[in-house]
């Protein structure tokens, strides 16, 4: 008589091992929560810092930060704690990239990005089917804001030394043109990060269990399971 | 240094130690306001018979920046102070601007570019 | 002249709008205003108290904070200087004629000097301590260079200058070159302290000159420090005296909570 394969049709989980099972992982293990609350408290003072340097001598004529939006009545405050979280975002920045790439969380959450599915998310977003099933599964829009914030964040750190440092990095400097030029590389990778901050806290507010998840630790992650839509 | 209670144009501007600059240097900079928006750019500098020198600015309070839907506007160069390649004009405000006719050629010459006349400064 | 203590927003601001009369009259309040805020027209006294910014950063214990953090950053600004690494040099036709002027008030107050009095006074761990004239200043061997003058504000641009290379100047008088600072006083009561490694590095001179013409009374004549290595407001203006000395001297804009190394 024939039986079904029992792995034919459904999922199901593995035999259990006579081993101690690993615990189950969930979606934001306990580093990475308390790396994302770090940095989302440095990235605010770092942008609102930076928005009084700015004003200092603005980059656009027409494009100026009002009083309540900046930190530090005078402008050597903006800079005071500009150079105090920026100690804080570095640290706490390589800690994070160290962490996703030994544990291979980056490996598992951010790649592979098939573009048949980045064109159907947007549709879904357009559509304000924003929910996922599964948030343990990042769509490919996910995976892209979240290297996207990665990279400009790299930039903005990177500019940053070259603007802190022109002469003592003229090397990484001339890669820029002129001193001006750095300054607006500085301002535009804050812009993209700014970007993300307003869709990522808009879109975790309107999907509130992936917030709680940063707090929780949110759903196990199932083990042996495809990648579904 | 001009005597402190003097206050015409001429005096403020002797007040703020004006500096040798090149008629080129100054064409195209912008002039800004107090808020450093700029009303305009530099289009020339013209001397009067009376040998006084005006800046004539392509103005637009909105535009002026890039230089879009501006009307020539002349700005004496007392009103005004350079730093950097920026123009600020300290004693004629934006109010001005609007109100100022539209400047067109009377008696007045265009100075040469490498002719060195005086800039007031200031600071931000 | 003890210098105003300006309370805006920024040091280098001026106080208030163009019309100088309501700033005369209520000098003080106005003082305190951020320049951007002052309203055209009549001047109320509650509009002047609604100070922009967050103010938690001007409390004594936020201050002395940030303001540890400020040393631990001299300290590894002082590690990264590189002594040698020269800053980049260009053409004279990028040299911006006038140069851009600041200070922490407006150009109106600057004062002229009477060249016949102006002494540069060298003292501290020196052979030879001893008051300069400017002419004999004008005598010694001159260097020129072109290099980028940055401001802690954001702007720069590119400038030329020519004086006595401050490392050659150094060991003409025989200077403690193992000594840790020197230490510059202003006409105007300014006061800079450069670590002397900055002070050795080959870009840093006495300048006298700027494109090639003696600097100019708003640019520090006679003297004025100018390095390669520093943000502007390192580069005194207006010098009288410098000090060789190992004990620290707080500087103006120090006071103010700016980053004391601030090395670019």
């Amino acid at each position: 008589m024939q039986t079904a394969s029992p792995r034919a049709l459904v999922d199901v989980a593995p035999p259990t091992e006579p081993a101690a099972a690993p615990k189950p992982r969930r979606l934001h293990p306990g580093p990475v929560r308390v790396m994302h609350w770090i940095n989302a408290v440095t990235i605010v003072f770092m942008i609102l810092s930076g928005w009084k340097i700015y004003e200092d001598e603005v980059i656009f004529g027409w494009l100026h930060f009002p009083a309540w939006l900046t930190i530090g009545p005078w402008a050597q405050h903006g800079l005071q704690v500009h150079f105090f979280f920026m100690w804080i975002l570095v640290i706490n920045g390589l800690a994070y990239l160290s962490y996703g790439f030994a544990t291979g969380r980056f490996r598992r959450m951010l790649i592979p990005i098939h573009w048949s599915e980045f064109v159907r998310t947007i549709k879904d977003t357009l559509h304000f089917k924003l929910a996922h099933d599964d948030p343990t599964i990042y769509n490919p829009v996910q995976k892209l804001f979240y290297i996207g914030v990665i990279c400009a964040g790299l930039l903005s750190v990177f500019s940053g030394l070259v603007l802190w440092k022109p002469i003592q990095f003229s090397e990484a400097q001339a890669l820029f043109g002129s001193f001006q030029n750095v300054r607006l590389v500085h301002f535009l990778a804050m812009a993209a990060i700014f970007g993300f901050l307003v869709v990522h806290v808009a879109l975790a507010l309107l999907v509130p269990k992936t917030l709680v998840a940063m707090v929780d630790g949110g759903p196990v992650i199932r083990p042996k399971r495809r990648e579904s839509t | 240094m001009a005597n402190k209670e003097d206050d015409s144009p001429a005096a403020r501007m002797a007040r703020r130690w004006p500096q040798k600059v090149f008629v080129g240097a100054l064409i195209g900079l912008p002039v800004n306001d107090d808020g450093d928006r700029t009303l305009g750019l530099v289009e020339r500098v013209v001397r009067a018979p009376d040998g006084g020198i005006q800046l004539i600015v392509d103005y637009n309070r909105t535009f002026g920046s890039f230089g879009w839907f501006t009307r020539p506007v002349a700005v004496p160069i007392e009103v005004v102070a350079v730093y950097g390649k920026q123009i600020a004009s300290l004693d004629m405000q934006p109010e001005a601007y609007a109100k100022a006719p539209n400047w067109t050629r009377g008696r007045e010459v265009d100075l040469p570019k490498d002719e060195v006349i005086r800039i007031a400064l200031t600071r931000r | 002249m003890t210098p105003v203590k300006p309370r805006s927003s920024s040091i280098f601001r001026p106080t208030g709008g163009v019309d100088q009369r309501p700033l005369l009259e209520h000098h003080d309040l106005v003082q305190s205003i951020e320049r951007r805020n002052v309203l055209r027209g009549a001047v109320s006294l509650g509009a002047l108290t609604m100070l922009s910014g967050c103010n938690v950063t001007d409390t004594p214990q936020v201050q002395t904070v940030l303001r540890a953090v400020s040393k631990w950053n001299d300290k590894t600004q002082e590690a990264i200087f590189r002594p040698n690494h020269l800053a980049p040099t260009f053409d004279e036709s990028l040299v911006l004629k006038p140069p851009r002027f600041n200070a922490h008030y407006s150009v109106e107050d600057v004062k002229g000097i009477d060249i016949a009095q102006w002494r540069f006074e060298v003292t501290g761990k020196v052979r030879e301590k001893k008051a300069w004239t400017a002419q004999e200043i004008y005598a010694l061997p001159e260097q020129e260079m072109i290099i980028r003058h940055i401001c802690v504000e954001g702007w720069d641009y590119i400038g030329q200058w020519s004086g006595v290379n401050l490392r050659a100047f150094l060991e003409h008088i025989g200077a403690d070159t193992s000594s840790k600072y020197l230490a510059f006083h202003c006409a105007d009561g300014y006061v800079e302290c450069l670590d002397m490694a900055t002070a050795l590095h080959p870009q840093t001179m006495l300048a006298t000159k700027y494109a090639r013409e003696i600097i100019t009374e708003p640019f520090g004549f006679p003297l004025r420090l100018r390095t390669a290595t520093k943000l502007g407001f390192k580069n005194a203006k207006w010098l009288v005296a410098m000090e060789v000395t190992d004990t620290f001297v707080q500087t103006y804009y120090g006071n103010e909570g700016y980053n004391w190394f601030s090395g670019i």
